[in-house]
């Protein structure tokens, strides 16, 4: 079972603090923000997939000789 | 120019948290600064959002770089912090800026923030947002997307007076 998220509450004017459980609706939400975070985590990745294949093929053809794409010689750094 | 910066409140984390808010913010300051340093218990470094008297439809552009490029993008997400693969005892240097926070307009806020790890990437995260509020900001939370910040993570409110 998962754990439910807890919220820390900070009163300036007291100074009190209170720790609390998510509420139902603040779960949603979580879940919401949760969703778009896991889109940006996966453009992040195919981001960086994209790159390293660039790169290796930049380096491959380096080495052989060939001419590299714009893309390929944006990848090294100069 | 700010011509003083007071600490209203602050938060140590003792044990992990999903979210932090400061309520009943003073009414007697001309901006806010919410400074954190944090980190999360997960495995990605994406993962925060701010809430400005609870309102969660912010209607935000961010700016999102890696070291090795940079995105553009349309969300809520502001916070990127060290996650739980980074450098042990490391944490991520954030700040959230509410400017003119007692007026009666739209409130409007900008987050910079970058990671700190012992390793050969780096990622900085930029954003400025418009919360549909007109009304004084009395609280404002910062959560963790789907995730929580671990325990010595710090959260320090301050107010600013303008000259």
């Amino acid at each position: 079972m998962t754990d439910t998220p807890m919220a820390i509450e900070v009163n300036c004017k007291t100074g009190a603090v209170v720790e609390r459980p998510f509420t139902a609706e603040e779960i949603a939400q979580r879940k919401i923000d949760a969703a778009a975070a896991e889109v940006r985590r996966a453009e992040e990745a195919a981001a960086a997939e994209t790159l390293a294949a660039l790169k290796a093929s930049a380096k491959a053809k380096l080495i052989a000789g060939q001419p590299l794409t714009e893309e390929e010689a944006a990848t090294i750094v100069l | 120019m700010p011509n003083t910066m007071t600490l209203i409140a602050s938060q140590t984390l003792s044990t992990t948290a999903a979210s932090i808010t400061f309520s009943s913010i003073p009414q007697t300051y001309t901006d806010l600064k919410l400074i954190l340093s944090a980190r999360l218990s997960g495995s990605s470094n994406v993962g925060g959002t701010i809430q400005i008297n609870g309102v969660t439809s912010n209607a935000q552009r961010v700016i999102f770089g890696t070291g090795s490029a940079v995105n553009s993008e349309q969300n809520n997400l502001t916070g990127i912090h060290n996650s739980n693969t980074y450098t042990t005892n490391t944490f991520s240097n954030s700040e959230i800026y509410v400017s003119n926070y007692t007026s009666s307009n739209n409130k409007n806020y900008h987050y910079e923030g970058t990671t700190e790890n012992n390793a050969t990437a780096s990622y900085i995260g930029m954003a400025a947002g418009v919360v549909n509020t007109t009304s004084p900001v009395t609280s404002i939370t910062t959560l963790a997307a789907g995730d929580t910040y671990t325990a010595n993570s710090t959260f320090y409110l301050y107010g600013i007076v303008k000259q």
